[in-house]
């Protein structure tokens, strides 16, 4: 399994520097690692100044490379600039990235997903594709080995040596995906309590962003034992995985459609731990999902994890039992 | 002596005649080659959806050769950083790859197929390749009649010429 991505600013941008207009790219390039570690989004919209989301705040790219102090001064896009992006982020094939672009994302190598926004091209209700184009949101994808430690005795039942079907909630930009990677990179590893030696863990990677997966090849470190189905549909590669891979956990990201839910039924009712993560402010919000709170009185989840970024991204909030009875308080910043 | 040099002008001309219609012949062959090339492209993008830059890898490795090669050069000169919004294909010449048996032009279909798959859905992305194929298959007919006609040509030319030059040395 490669392990090409490193955690210096500059080497962790780089795939997203690719994409960029060259001026953009060579002014972030130019600017300190420490705003770099701090970088979580790039903003481009037509006509506006590229933004820059830090970890606390926003700033505009000032047209002197420099963070600008006022709107004037800030380097803006144009629609043609913006245009030339999308084509470069899909790698001139849009043809390979229309299911995603259809749910409004692609995903870049390394694991960074840009948000798209514009004129949707509708065909039977449903988005077909992106007519103009007008706003791309650059997530930057970190890995943060060791951000699961404080959670993770929780998540591993020590009697019987298995680990627990768990769901991590939170908000956008909390650190659900950071997280739950590490827990499939611990998982894998093994070592982590007496008598653990690894699991085998199957890594539905449909958006390709927990493993980061370029050709197929994950570019994070899931350890030695992990399985990545890397752009699989989460529900079918669940099942795909129980079937074939004889995983001990099925490690996920963002469950929240009907077939999702089927799927973790299915996953616990043949002994497969589910390790996943869904988008709620709380447990309580997850559960006015309809299938959500029938995936919770079914009790397939042993443990809820709820993150904010009260402390910073990544900051356990509560852990929570098949119940929802609160056994670890929070406040406990993950990173 | 003027015998051995009567032969040396005779064969070198004969040779340079043999030359030329060698390029005529090699020429269909390579466009083949090309066509070979799309049709395994077809298979990567439509069946696999494999993005251009990773199809032409895959494609290059497994064909090897100066065709190999060559498409490998157009999957690197895409990863270039660029402010280009489309396929920058630049400095990735045919002709240098095939050591002149094909010139640039006729890489044309292949560039133009690269193009329009571009910005294709999976829906419309086999009106592209039909139509590439269609130029490559009539560029290998053209190149064919041309190699019947132009390689017994020159090879006739160039042992007539040897005896021309001879006569008038003589």
């Amino acid at each position: 399994m490669s392990v090409a991505n490193s955690n210096r600013p500059k080497v962790v941008i780089e795939q997203v520097l690719a994409v960029l207009p060259l001026e953009v790219a060579r002014w972030l390039e130019a600017l300190s690692d420490v705003w770099l570690d701090e970088l979580e989004e790039i903003r481009l919209r037509v006509g506006q100044p590229v933004e820059l989301c830090l970890r606390q705040r926003s700033a505009f790219l000032g047209s002197d490379g420099t963070l600008a102090q006022s709107l004037d001064a800030s380097m803006r896009i144009s629609a043609g600039a913006l245009a030339q992006v999308l084509q470069r982020l899909t790698q001139f094939s849009r043809y390979a990235v229309e299911e995603d672009m259809r749910q409004g994302y692609v995903t870049l190598p390394g694991g960074h997903r840009v948000g798209i926004a514009g004129r949707a091209v509708v065909e039977a209700g449903r988005v077909r594709a992106f007519r103009h184009v007008t706003s791309l949101n650059i997530r930057i994808s970190r890995d943060r080995p060791g951000v699961a430690a404080s959670v993770l005795p929780a998540l591993y039942d020590r009697a019987s040596r298995r680990p627990l079907s768990s769901l991590i909630v939170s908000p956008p930009q909390c650190g659900k995906t950071t997280l739950v990677r590490d827990v499939a990179r611990r998982f894998s590893y093994g070592g982590f309590a007496p008598g653990d030696h690894g699991m085998k863990v199957a890594v539905i990677d449909e958006r390709s962003e927990i493993a980061g997966s370029v050709d197929g090849i994950p570019q994070f470190d899931l350890g030695p034992r992990a399985d990545v189905l890397d752009g699989c549909p989460k529900a079918e590669g669940m099942m795909m995985a129980i079937r074939s891979l004889s995983p001990h956990v099925v490690v996920t990201d963002e469950i929240g459609r009907t077939e999702d839910a089927e799927a973790v039924l299915e996953a616990s009712l043949a002994g497969v731990a589910v390790v996943a993560t869904a988008h709620a402010a709380s447990l309580d919000a997850w559960r006015r999902r309809p299938w959500m709170e029938r995936l919770f009185l079914a009790r397939a989840f042993d443990r809820y994890v709820v993150l904010s970024r009260r402390k910073g991204p990544g900051t356990v909030e509560a852990i929570l039992d098949a119940e929802g009875r609160v056994i670890g308080r929070g406040g406990v910043e993950a990173r | 002596m003027k015998l051995a040099g009567a032969s040396l002008v005779l064969i070198a001309c004969a040779l340079i005649g043999f030359r030329v219609a060698q390029g005529y012949r090699d020429r269909p062959k390579a466009l083949r080659k090309l066509l070979q090339a799309l049709i395994e492209l077809q298979g990567e993008v439509e069946y696999h959806a494999t993005p251009i830059p990773a199809a032409l890898r895959t494609v290059g490795t497994r064909l090897g050769g100066w065709c190999g090669g060559w498409l490998i050069d157009l999957a690197t000169a895409q990863s270039r950083p660029t402010d280009a919004g489309e396929l920058v294909l630049q400095g990735v010449s045919l002709a240098a790859a095939t050591d002149g048996v094909l010139n640039d032009a006729d890489a044309e279909p292949f560039v133009r197929l690269l193009r329009s798959i571009a910005v294709a859905d999976r829906d419309h992305l086999q009106q592209p390749f039909l139509a590439a194929r269609a130029d490559l298959e009539e560029a290998i007919r053209a190149a064919q009649d041309e190699a019947n006609q132009g390689a017994r040509l020159w090879q006739y030319m160039g042992v007539l010429a040897g005896v021309f030059i001879v006569l008038l040395l003589l």
